[in-house]
């Protein structure tokens, strides 16, 4: 499902242009004001460098896109996370001006694709007014989004109607789901970052799209963009919090009887907390939630809001990090009320795509070790059985609370006389003279402080071999292999802060 | 007296080139039989199921009166043999008599006095060796004989058999086709012909599996006990401690209760088995086929009871060690080869279908999969604990009383009852032993319990039983057939 989902970023300067035909006498459509829109819908040109997982000491070729941002008060210009990732240059234009204006990144939500811009040349702002936030767009309703798409330069109005309104991955982080809104305007890439009005004001921001279908885009609901807002209130973004339960549903007869649930009573079966998550602590196996703030919980693990079920889940996502929630949960029999703290879930961080940063990696002797990210998972290529791997890892065994924070794998082995016979490409180690590595830091720790001459390391698995380190050896070769390969820095390790 | 002349003459001419074929062929139109196999094996997934019947033709030879020597494969799910001989289509009934898988040969009686006074054994020959060059003779589906060349141009050796690679003229899909040189057997063509490339079961297997019927019964081949490192890399040699002259394999691990339990440990390095020293692939120089893997000298050329010498680097000590050779039943496998004709173990609990993971079983790709796989990847090892098999739910059929749990997918189990399980065996007692209440079985992984109320169990059972025409509830050893 994830790979059918396309963000819309793409060079617009990579698509052909048809000559601009003379301009009709404007004929202004109803509720907008293009004139004020020329001046606050801007367009952003990106240059940006993304990572190269396989080969990391190699800085990649750079890349050309766009994308669309529009004026909301205070010198700040709202756009996607992803229109502004990796970028190494931003430049901003107003549709009534030729200048091309330098602009930088103040706050960033890659769970929620929302991105804030500033520019520190004052007159870029001259004359602009700033677009005000509506309600979130009914059914049906029609909507009109803004923007600088592919198939010419000027701004573009298209329209269309809101289709569907339901809560989705957002692909930009990948590991998060919101609300989003399905709308059939035409939004293709260099839409993203622009607004979708509606009687005047942001009903939304376009975001992404389908891949293989057609009239199908989605924009960043109101209460998504003010959330947004509202966490970046005091100077930087901190993300959604997460109560973080895995449950199942608790359709089965049976298991309603054994759980002690009352005839007529419903609720969602609560299994585990998820690691290093707010619920950690506060819930148990075969706790049955009952209620949410008050909420009733289906069977099925959903709740009412209006005339449609969200996931019950779906509460705090109209919360910050430090607010709390109440879950009424039938423990051993009894209805007991939780009330849990909410916090950012740092392992949904760790699952995410991350942008804007360097991966980290060591190479001694030839051999290429890595951390386990889902970036190497998806810019290498590596087995599917690594990527259920992972998955299984931070499923089953991360949260019991007692292994590793980070799987580490030799990547490869560079090929050179003195790694003969080497045949592995991304074995998780294991163990390093017996130590279990708890994340990449410690591993390369193990490595550089051991202090005997030889250094084991084990991988899973009974039958790959170990591989032994010669530190003499390595020292001899090293420098040779850094040249053959042009490895010009032998490791990067970000530093801890901002791990 | 003009006649008998001509002849004689002719005989004297034909002669040179046509004397061995001459002298051998009597002998394989009384010895060669082809036998036409009835199977029907189990269902992996679903085991109070049989698969649909098939047939299945193959060749053996008389090794023995009354025995025909023929392919393991060949009677693999067998439910009824015949056979039949040279130059008559007739069929004459026939029964499995004795069949050892891990070496791939089985023995076949004949049950007809007739045909059997027909019938003459053959004798074994002497070991075939690189260049040598050797007919492989079958009865083909007129039950006439056919003839193929082959010359030997590689050995190789299993930890269980001695092979060797032939050229061949044969097209024939290996199905006990037989090496014959000087009229004696010398081996039996098994696997698929290649690029004019086949294989042949050489005859120090075929007599090392005959010469195990003793008085005393079968004597098995031992089972496999270690898991080893080539030491190909200087890095490794260093770490290992070998010195310029020394060459080994390291030991990896030791399968618990295997021969090798108590004798070897981890981090040793075996030199030497027997008097043959080992280099650093593992390989050691048979003084007739050459470079052989050291398997086959643990296994392929031994018993259960025999003894072996070893010489090991301990410590950066060599020493002799003597290690008596145990069944492969010994050892604790945690996923272990389902031997085809081996009805699986199965339970049927409330829809679910409790299965022992075997590496006959075809992992999905559900979690639980995942899960599985981790284990048969992990070569028969279980990190965790003390299971002695990996006991799973295959897949769930559906019922109201299962309501939630259809998607359940080949998922291990690890309690029933809050008691740990080791082995299938141990659901059935651990469900014996609830009288009331619901049964509770727990899963590996972040997965719902799943939940029985015990005084409903039976009428759930039959429910199910009879909607999806589940003919038996359970197989477990010690259950009738």
């Amino acid at each position: 499902m994830r790979c059918l989902l396309f963000v819309f970023v793409l060079a617009a300067s990579a698509f052909a242009q048809a000559p601009a035909p003379a301009e009709a006498p404007a004929k202004k459509a109803p509720g907008l004001d293009l004139k004020k829109l020329r001046a606050s819908v801007v367009q952003v040109f990106v240059t940006s460098q993304s990572e190269d997982y396989s080969r990391p000491w190699q800085r990649p070729r750079a890349g050309g896109s766009s994308g669309t941002a529009f004026y909301i008060g205070e010198k700040m210009l709202m756009s996607n996370a992803h229109v502004v990732s990796d970028a190494k240059s931003l430049l901003v234009k107003r549709a009534d001006r030729p200048k091309r204006y330098e602009a930088r990144v103040l706050f960033k939500g890659d769970d929620c694709d929302l991105a804030i811009l500033t520019v520190d040349d004052e007159s870029f702002f001259e004359g602009m007014e700033p677009l005000r936030f509506g309600a979130r767009p009914g059914m049906q309703s029609t909507v009109r989004a803004i923007g600088y798409p592919m198939g010419g330069t000027k701004l573009s109005v298209t329209e269309g109607v809101v289709s569907r309104i339901e809560v989705r991955t957002y692909v930009h982080s990948s590991a998060d789901s919101h609300l989003a809104i399905q709308i059939d305007a035409a939004i293709n890439p260099g839409n993203s970052g622009g607004p979708v009005i509606q009687d005047g004001r942001v009903a939304g921001v376009a975001f992404q799209g389908q891949m293989f279908g057609q009239n199908i885009g989605y924009m960043i609901p109101p209460s998504v963009i003010r959330h947004f807002l509202d966490d970046i209130h005091d100077g930087k973004y901190d993300g959604y919090p997460e109560i973080g339960i895995y449950t199942s549903s608790l359709e089965n007869d049976s298991l309603r009887q054994f759980l002690k649930v009352p005839e007529g009573e419903t609720g969602v079966l609560a299994l585990k907390a998820m690691p290093y998550a707010s619920a950690v602590g506060a819930i148990r196996r075969n706790d049955v939630i009952h209620k949410i703030d008050g909420i009733t919980i289906q069977n099925d693990g959903t709740i009412k809001i209006g005339d449609e079920f969200f996931d019950f889940s779906f509460i705090v996502e109209g919360k910050q990090i430090g607010d709390s929630v109440t879950l009424t949960v039938r423990r051993d029999g009894k209805l007991i009320e939780v009330p849990i703290k909410l916090k950012g879930w740092e392992a949904r961080m760790k699952q995410s795509i991350a942008y804007d940063t360097r991966p980290e990696y060591m190479v001694t002797g030839g051999y290429l070790f890595v951390p386990l990210t889902t970036n190497y998972l998806m810019r290498s290529r590596v087995s599917e059985e690594l990527g259920f791997y992972y998955q299984q890892y931070y499923r089953t065994v991360a949260q019991e609370g007692k292994t590793r924070e980070q799987l580490v794998l030799l990547s490869r082995v560079l090929p050179h006389p003195s790694t003969r016979y080497q045949r592995y490409s991304n074995a998780i180690v294991e163990s390093v003279d017996g130590v279990v590595p708890m994340d990449f830091r410690h591993f390369v720790e193990l490595v550089d402080k051991a202090k005997k001459p030889l250094v084991k390391i084990e991988f899973e698995g009974v039958n790959s071999a170990p591989l032994i380190l010669d530190k003499e050896k390595i020292k001899r070769v090293h420098a040779a292999i850094c040249k053959r390969f042009g490895i010009t820095e032998d490791r990067y390790l970000s530093a801890p802060e901002d791990r | 007296m003009r006649v008998l002349i001509v002849i004689t003459l002719l005989t004297a001419v034909a002669a040179p080139r046509a004397h061995a074929a001459d002298e051998v062929q009597p002998k394989l139109r009384k010895a060669l039989v082809s036998l036409q196999v009835t199977t029907q094996s189990w269902d992996t997934s679903e085991p109070w199921k049989k698969r649909r019947v098939n047939t299945r033709t193959g060749r053996g030879v008389m090794i023995r009166p009354g025995v025909i020597l023929t392919l393991a494969n060949v009677v693999r799910d067998q439910l009824q043999i015949e056979v039949s001989a040279y130059g008559s289509a007739r069929s004459y009934p026939a029964r499995l008599q004795h069949v050892d898988s891990r070496i791939g040969l089985a023995l076949v009686q004949i049950t007809d006095e007739k045909l059997n006074a027909q019938l003459e054994p053959m004798t074994l020959g002497d070991s075939v060796k690189l260049d040598d060059e050797f007919n492989i003779w079958e009865l083909n589906s007129d039950n006439l004989l056919q003839r193929a060349k082959a010359r030997v141009v590689r050995a190789q050796a299993s930890s269980t058999r001695l092979t060797l690679r032939v050229n061949t003229t044969s097209s024939e899909t290996g199905n006990g086709q037989v090496a014959v040189r000087a009229g004696k057997v010398v081996g039996l063509l098994i696997g698929s012909i290649r690029r004019q490339e086949g294989t042949i079961l050489s005859v120090e297997t075929i007599r090392h599996y005959l010469d195990g019927f003793t008085d005393d019964g079968y004597k098995e081949l031992p089972g496999s006990c270690i898991w080893i490192q080539p030491l190909l890399r200087e890095d490794l040699r260093r770490y290992y401690g070998l010195t310029e002259k020394q060459h080994g394999i390291a030991i990896r691990r030791v399968m618990p209760g295997s021969s090798a339990d108590g004798v070897m440990q981890p981090g040793d390095v075996l030199l030497g088995v027997d008097g043959y020293d080992l280099d650093d692939e593992g390989q050691f120089i048979h003084e007739t086929h050459g470079r052989l893997r050291t398997g086959y000298l643990l296994q392929g050329r031994r018993y259960v009871g025999d003894k072996v010498k070893l010489r090991m680097l301990r410590g950066g000590k060599e020493i002799d060690l003597e290690m008596t050779l145990k069944g492969q039943s010994a050892a604790r496998e945690l996923v272990p080869q389902r031997h085809a004709g081996t009805r699986p173990q199965f339970l049927v609990v409330g829809g679910l279908v409790v299965l022992e993971l075997t590496d006959q079983i075809g992992i999905s790709r559900s979690t639980g999969g995942v899960i599985l796989r981790r284990y048969s990847d992990r070569d028969t090892w279980d990190p965790m604990g003390e299971r002695r098999r990996v006991v799973f739910v295959d897949h769930v059929l559906r019922d109201t009383s299962n309501k939630g749990f259809e998607t359940l997918r080949q998922r291990p189990i690890v309690s029933v009852n809050d008691k740990p399980i080791a082995e299938i065996a141990d659901v059935a007692t651990a469900l014996e032993s609830r009288k009331e209440g619901f049964h509770v079985f727990r899963f590996e992984g972040v997965e719902t319990d799943f939940v029985v109320p015990v005084d409903k169990l039976g009428e759930i059972n039959a429910r199910i039983a009879e909607r999806y025409k589940v003919t038996r509830e359970r197989y477990l050893l010690g259950d009738a057939e």
